[in-house]
């Protein structure tokens, strides 16, 4: 079955991520974050239907958020070590996956957009619909200056 | 100049205001407003020279704010910084009076580049 995403490449993620970081953020493949375990962001077609979902570790959230607004590494380590994570941090890398959701858009995919952030368990209709049998497209990033964390986009 | 700045994010309106500073363009006013009606509302109340807007918010998204403020006879210079970047987003940006559409995620030259002209 054809999917109605494209499925995101190493370079376009890593292009996005280094515009917002510049250089030094490293890809690397990784095992899945299991879609109750993370933070999920909902990206929605243009009936609102869920087309695809990025889950991001508390890590990478704490990490990738914290180094938008330049919080303390330290902060952002804590973060990661507790998962108590500021809605800075939070916010931040909302927009970190605003911007991600272009990686997963092309000339032959639907049009998408980011609905919403649930936080990890939150959104339990989301979590079966995405715990079956999807393409899932896995990455660990280091942020530079930062620590590290994973992320998967499950694809519809 | 005054300078609205229209976003849904707080750390997305505070990098476009440092990329604004880093472009050179940083001794123009900044106002901000957090979605398209209280964009709107500040359109009115802060008269500004520029909008810079999000597309996808909620409450009012950017191109209904741009909408309204063009039957409402404000034809303030208008642009969206946003993840819509398809070619269809761009046309119905520029049909609906949008003077510029700047990608997500976007780069001080970008700025300099497309804002060089509108801010001088």
């Amino acid at each position: 079955m054809s999917l109605k995403c494209a499925e995101p490449s190493e370079k376009s993620i890593q292009e996005m991520l280094e515009s917002l970081y510049g250089e030094g953020v490293v890809l690397s493949d990784s095992g899945p974050v299991e879609v109750a375990a993370g933070f999920v962001y909902n990206y929605i077609d243009d009936e609102d239907n869920s087309v695809a979902v990025l889950v991001a570790d508390p890590s990478l959230v704490a990490n990738a958020g914290s180094a938008m607004m330049m919080v303390p590494a330290g902060a952002a380590a804590e973060a990661a070590e507790t998962g108590e994570l500021s809605s800075m941090m939070l916010d931040c890398y909302y927009e970190v996956a605003n911007i991600l959701s272009r990686a997963i858009m092309d000339d032959n995919s639907v049009h998408l957009r980011l609905e919403k952030m649930y936080t990890p368990g939150e959104n339990a209709d989301l979590i079966e619909r995405y715990s079956g049998d999807c393409k899932q497209v896995s990455y660990n990033v280091q942020v530079p200056e930062y620590g590290d964390g994973n992320m998967t986009f499950i694809l519809t | 100049m005054k300078i609205l700045v229209v976003d849904d994010s707080v750390a997305m309106r505070l990098m476009i205001i440092k990329t604004l500073r880093q472009a050179g363009f940083g001794g123009n006013d900044v106002v901000q407003a957090a979605d398209g009606v209280l964009g709107l509302q500040a359109a009115n109340d802060e008269n500004p020279d520029l909008i810079l807007c999000d597309w996808n918010m909620p409450n009012m998204t950017g191109i209904e704010m741009l909408k309204a403020l063009r039957e409402a006879g404000n034809e303030v210079t208008f642009g969206f910084i946003t993840t819509e970047a398809a070619p269809q987003m761009r046309k119905l940006a520029k049909d609906n009076g949008a003077k510029f559409l700047i990608s997500k995620p976007f780069t001080v030259k970008m700025f300099e580049e497309v804002l060089g002209s509108v801010i001088g």
